[in-house]
């Protein structure tokens, strides 16, 4: 991947969410340590995807490992091949398969995160509706034909999926309701594309379309955005949805299985050549991979297909399999992290460092003595102190870094959810016995 | 100019008649915005304008003041007119351009730059310190161009209303001049140029409405600079010409092409436009000597102007036929563009690498042959004269350094010019009516610089040569040359026996026998490479050597006897070709016999008699008669048989170490892309325009987009999406307001936009 120039108002971005301990949206390749075998894979799956093929992975990875950090990385990837991002986490009102909304909501939320190379941060739908538009609108003024025939000719290709037809019925509304200067019409339109109709009364009221998008069909309606979104000129659709774990946290066997059901059909339809430029990139936790009870190990179907190459253990890594697992930052990256970020706080000019290569090493010391072994294991705490650290320096510029060391504050890092919850009541029984 | 005013007053009265309707929508977008007074440091500058007493008690609507009609605002006394000045009413409308004396003007400071004000100004809204520098600009006789385009705007917006929403059709003559005035005067402002085009444009065609009508022979003359809208008076001059059945000219086809939205001119028409376009006129009237007639579409013109102010709409509608959705003209001119421009691609590509030499013999000696021929008359006068007395009538020599000189040429210290070089040589040449012997172009090998090289003087039809009969004379006398060069001796008199013969093949054309003519005296002159003959034929495979042979004989044979001279040079190219000499006989006995075998019946013992009348006795079969000649075919056959294998052996032998530089060179640093290259001239105006401000608020962006009829997001995305593709980054940055990122495009962008 070729090094970008780093932009000011970048810098910013990056420094203020590393600070604030969350991933940055803009400038990943800055940041990006190590991890070249699988930053490689997923880029071939991302070319893939742009030649017309599928991908589907499993981004595994302990918490902190950098899983979110990875698939934001891969998101900007995406981008710049051309492709149409979506992207979402799961949540208790978002998942893959429900009876109560809650898949459509998640189909909400990735079409409301629709993002393209010149909107990388979201809410692309609508550029991307306007843009088919109004290229149709173009070739049919050109070949002398009505613009809602044009719609239909080319969007004749979805017609023979499932609920192609509405879609382009969407679409061909769009149209009508932009040449008429109609604001609300259009809004309704691009309402109806991201899923955000109840009902299907509603829906014909607002734009004579029959049915809507709901529960049951979210993954059709994801195959239909993947061949829109070629037909309107860009690569193909990549969806990348985090916390995975919470279909782990699915108190009802049956709708864990109903969700694991749905992997296994994007999974099958990857595995046999079914979909045509899109992708699925999926991260979660080991335990959401291999519990055996409410794992996807649980599910038969998906354990044979997901077992991993037994020969790639004990260091050697296989690529190839749907499974790809992030391990944590060893002392060696964290090292080139810390170096990377002192880079960008100089805008990649050495002579702008404002501390020395020696402070790395006693700053990583400090810290492993501040929080013991867990710093490197999470990174988040180490980077934000360092940040914190390069942020006085650089506006005390007489400051000495060695000076400051002892006053910057490090807290010890935990998962925030329920997860952690139940492991410390795990410590508090082995107290108990003892 | 009462004159000029009376004089239009006088067409009103027919206009209703052929202006159907003219109709005014207001925008209603435009008043639900909202409107956010900008900011300035008038507190202590303000001033409170007052109008004359009598004024205020007449009108407390708004009116327009007619130019030497003197109106004071603020202190500022303005006399030369043409302005909206009142307080509207608060049930009136509101309109950008109206000046309301009662609003507050600064004193100081004056916003000349109109560094406040936005895209879309209204005096309503401006900062009191703009209003002060827009009055000042009035009061000046706003006719300093350093001032911001902003000011123009806004008293153009009047001038707009005043002619489309008030329908002040006798004012038209007079409003026009003032926008040519304006226009004339912000020349360097893209987007005014733009705007003050269409207003232009409209209100010539309204002109056009009310004068008659007739059809107009003339058609705007052609430009490069074109907008994203066929222009309206294009539109209605077309279509009345379509109705009344007359065909359009090479101009009227040429003009509609290049205004028409969806062209893209290729580099070399952009590049030499002035020849593209009389390139175009000839093909067409070539193709089309009667012009081309196209049967008149239905619907009838129907135009809307959208106010550059934003602030209204206005239907031009006339009862002629719209031919703005007619696509098979277009294909047609399209084509015909294609070819001038592949026509012109070399010329293009010359010219491209160095401007300089546009008018070189060079370059116009690359131009089509019909294109040239004025300029090379021009160009060539020395030359001509040169050859004239060089050459006379029939041939004439020259060193190849010498030629090179004469024709504007360089040689950068090669010993063999290049071939490249020497096709351009012989391409000015026959641009003049000369040719050059040896030619590459026609299969010869290329000069020497210090070597002689031979000039003729083609026949009027060309100096072409490209028969079977040319290449296999033109081998015969290389061979000849070679056979000659053998012993070291030329012989004159065996050279000129071929040559001879080569003169009387009736197989070949004037211009060819005068070719070799040339190739001849050459020959004589120069005798490498041929003197490499030997060598380059021991070289070649006996199979190869054995047709050589055969083809000697064939064309040694070819006029149906072989007398002692011919045997005695085959005698030499046999030895030549490394093969036994007895093996001459044996072949030339096979020769009689082979003829013999394809004869396989009677020969004629005695000839009939024209007085033969009992039995005719019919005419040889395989024998026919062609006028006075007796032709062979088989023979034909053979001869032509064998000079495809002996060219391509001879190709061999002419060989020369390949030229460095390949043929044709890629059009280095030709196609530098323009600017805005890749979007197309809807986008590219859309561009034009954003880059006037450096923020845009949502709504304004939103209208600019609606006059353009763009959709927004759609337009950001294909914009971004272009400056991806060309910069890197994007140009755009969405949101409220959205931000032009200058520093994405390169200097020359930039500077194409400022």
């Amino acid at each position: 991947m070729k090094q970008p120039r780093l932009k000011a108002r970048d810098k910013d971005t990056i420094i203020q969410a590393l600070n604030a301990g969350v991933v940055p949206r803009l400038g990943l390749q800055h940041v990006q340590v190590g991890r070249a075998g699988e930053v490689q894979a997923l880029v071939r799956d991302i070319e893939r995807v742009a030649d017309g093929g599928a991908a589907f992975r499993l981004v595994i990875g302990e918490y902190g490992s950098g899983k979110t950090f990875f698939l934001n990385l891969i998101r900007l990837v995406a981008l710049e091949r051309k492709l149409v991002v979506a992207s979402a986490d799961l949540g208790p009102d978002r998942r893959l398969h429900a009876t109560g909304g809650q898949a459509r909501s998640l189909y909400a939320e990735l079409t409301r995160n629709l993002s393209t190379r010149t909107k990388p941060n979201g809410g692309a739908l609508a550029s991307i509706v306007e843009r088919f538009v109004a290229d149709a609108h173009k070739s049919a003024t050109a070949g002398g034909q009505s613009v809602e025939d044009e719609i239909d000719q080319r969007l004749a290709p979805l017609q023979d999926l499932v609920s192609g037809y509405d879609f382009t019925s969407a679409v061909a509304a769009y149209w009508r309701a932009s040449d008429a200067a109609d604001d609300e019409q259009r809004a309704a339109a691009l309402r109806w594309l991201r899923g955000e109709f109840g009902t299907k009364t509603e829906a014909r009221q607002a734009l004579n379309v029959r049915s809507i998008i709901d529960d049951s069909n979210i993954y059709d309606y994801l195959k239909l955005m993947a061949g829109f979104v070629r037909i309107a000129g860009y690569g193909g659709l990549l969806v990348t949805i985090d916390e995975m774990v919470n279909l782990y946290k699915l108190q009802s066997t049956q709708a864990r299985s109903a969700n694991f059901e749905q992997l296994l059909r994007m999974l099958n339809d990857v595995l046999q050549g079914n979909n045509g430029h899109l992708g699925f990139v999926l991260g979660g936790t080991p335990e959401f991979l291999m519990d055996t009870r409410r794992g996807l190990y649980s599910y038969e179907a998906l354990q044979s297909r997901l077992a991993e190459n037994r020969f790639a253990t004990d260091g050697l890594v296989d690529m190839s399999g749907p499974v790809l697992r992030l391990q944590s930052l060893t002392q060696e990256e964290l090292f080139v992290l810390l170096g990377r970020i002192r880079s960008i706080f100089a805008l990649g000019d050495p002579a702008a460092y404002l501390v020395p290569d020696d402070a790395f090493a006693v700053f990583m010391e400090h810290c492993s003595k501040r929080i013991g072994e867990a710093y490197f294991r999470t990174p988040r705490t180490t980077i934000k102190a360092f940040v914190n650290l390069l942020s006085v320096i650089e506006q005390n510029p007489g400051a000495q870094w060695q000076d400051l060391l002892g006053y910057i504050e490090i807290e010890h890092d935990r998962p925030d959810d329920e997860l952690v919850e139940s492991n410390s009541e795990d410590d508090e029984l082995t107290s108990f016995k003892l | 100019m009462a004159a000029v005013s009376s004089q239009s007053t006088a067409s009103m009265a027919s206009q209703q008649n052929f202006i159907a309707g003219v109709s005014v929508v207001a925008l209603g977008w435009i008043f639900r915005r909202k409107q956010t007074p900008l900011q300035g440091d008038s507190r202590k500058d303000s001033h409170q304008a007052a109008l004359d007493p009598r004024d205020r008690r007449r009108s407390r609507g708004v009116k327009w003041i007619a130019p030497g009609e003197r109106v004071d605002i603020a202190g500022h006394t303005i006399s030369a007119g043409m302005l909206y000045v009142g307080r509207a009413r608060s049930s009136d409308r509101q309109w950008r351009s109206t000046i309301d004396p009662s609003l507050e003007v600064a004193r100081h400071n004056a916003d000349i730059h109109g560094e406040l004000m936005s895209y879309w100004p209204s005096y309503a809204t401006l900062a009191p310190r703009s209003r002060l520098a827009y009055l000042q600009w009035l009061a000046g006789g706003r006719s300093d161009p350093s001032v911001g385009v902003g000011l123009a705007f806004l008293f153009f917006y009047g001038l707009e209303k005043r002619l489309f929403a008030d329908k002040a059709h006798g004012e038209i003559v007079m409003l026009i001049a003032e926008v040519e005035r304006l226009r004339e005067l912000f020349a360097h402002n893209r987007s005014f140029r733009r705007y003050s085009g269409h207003f232009l444009d409209a209100a010539r065609a309204i002109q056009a409405l009310a004068a008659n009508s007739g059809t107009v022979d003339e058609p705007p003359s052609q430009s490069q600079d074109v907008d994203w809208e066929l222009p309206l008076t294009l539109r209605l001059a077309l279509g009345r010409r379509l109705a009344a059945g007359e065909a359009l000219t090479a101009d009227w086809m040429l003009t509609w092409y290049l205004a028409h939205p969806e062209t893209r001119l290729r580099t070399p028409a952009s590049r030499a436009f002035p020849l593209f376009c009389d390139l175009f006129r000839l093909r067409f009237k070539a193709a089309y000597p009667d012009g081309l007639l196209i049967s008149p579409p239905k619907p009838k013109l129907n135009y809307e102007y959208r106010a550059a102010s934003g602030d209204f709409t206005s239907t031009i509608s006339a009862d002629s036929p719209d031919i703005i959705n007619l696509r098979q003209p277009i294909r047609v001119a399209t084509t015909l563009a294609e070819s001038c421009a592949d026509e012109l691609a070399g010329y293009s590509r010359l010219i491209g690498k160095n401007p300089d030499v546009a008018h070189g013999l060079e370059a116009i000696s690359l131009l089509p042959k019909d294109l040239r021929e004025h300029s090379m008359r021009e160009a060539g006068a020395d030359l001509t004269r040169w050859l004239e007395s060089t050459v006379g009538d029939t041939i004439g020599v020259a060193k190849g350094s010498e030629l090179l000189t004469r024709l504007e040429l360089e040689l950068d210290n090669a010993v063999r010019i290049p071939k490249k070089l020497v096709r351009t040589m012989s391409s000015i040449l026959e641009a003049l009516g000369y040719g050059m012997e040896p030619d590459p172009r026609y299969g010869g090998p290329s000069p020497k610089s210090e070597e002689p090289v031979v000039l003729f003087k083609t026949p009027k039809n060309g100096g072409g040569a490209s028969g079977h009969a040319y290449t296999s004379a033109m081998a015969t006398l290389a061979i000849a040359a070679g056979v000659a060069h053998a012993d070291g001796v030329i012989v004159d008199q065996e050279i000129g026996q071929l040559v001879n013969s080569v003169q009387d093949n009736l197989h070949l054309t004037a211009s060819e026998r005068r070719r070799l003519s040339a190739l001849a005296t050459w020959l004589l002159l120069v005798p490498p490479p041929f003197a490499q003959l030997k060598k380059h034929l021991s070289g070649i495979s006996e199979d190869s050597r054995h047709r050589l042979a055969r083809f000697a004989l064939a064309t040694a044979a070819a006029d149906d006897r072989i007398d002692a001279s011919e045997v005695k040079l085959l005698e030499r190219f046999y030895k030549l070709l490394d093969f036994e000499p007895n093996a001459l006989y044996s072949d030339l006995h096979a020769l009689e016999g082979d003829d013999a075998a394809i004869q396989d019946e009677p020969i004629t013992v005695r000839p009939a008699t024209a007085d033969a009348r009992k039995h005719r006795i019919p005419t040889e079969p395989g024998a026919e008669r062609a006028g006075p000649i007796m032709l062979n075919h088989e023979r034909i056959e053979r001869v032509r048989r064998e000079t495809e294998v002996v060219a391509t052996v001879l190709s061999d032998i002419f060989a020369e170490p390949a030229d460095s530089e390949p043929d044709l060179a890629p059009e280095v640093g030709a196609d530098k892309p323009a600017a805005f290259d890749g979007l197309d001239r809807r986008h590219t105006a859309f561009v034009d325009e954003l880059l006037r401000l450096e923020s845009w608020p949502r709504t304004d962006f939103e209208a600019l987009c609606r006059s353009l009829q763009l959709l927004p997001d759609g337009a950001i995305e294909t914009v971004n999406e272009w400056s991806f593709e060309r910069f890197d980054a994007a140009l755009i940055d969405d949101g409220d307001p959205l931000v032009i990122q200058y520093d994405v495009l390169p200097d020359e962008a930039r500077e194409a936009a400022a």
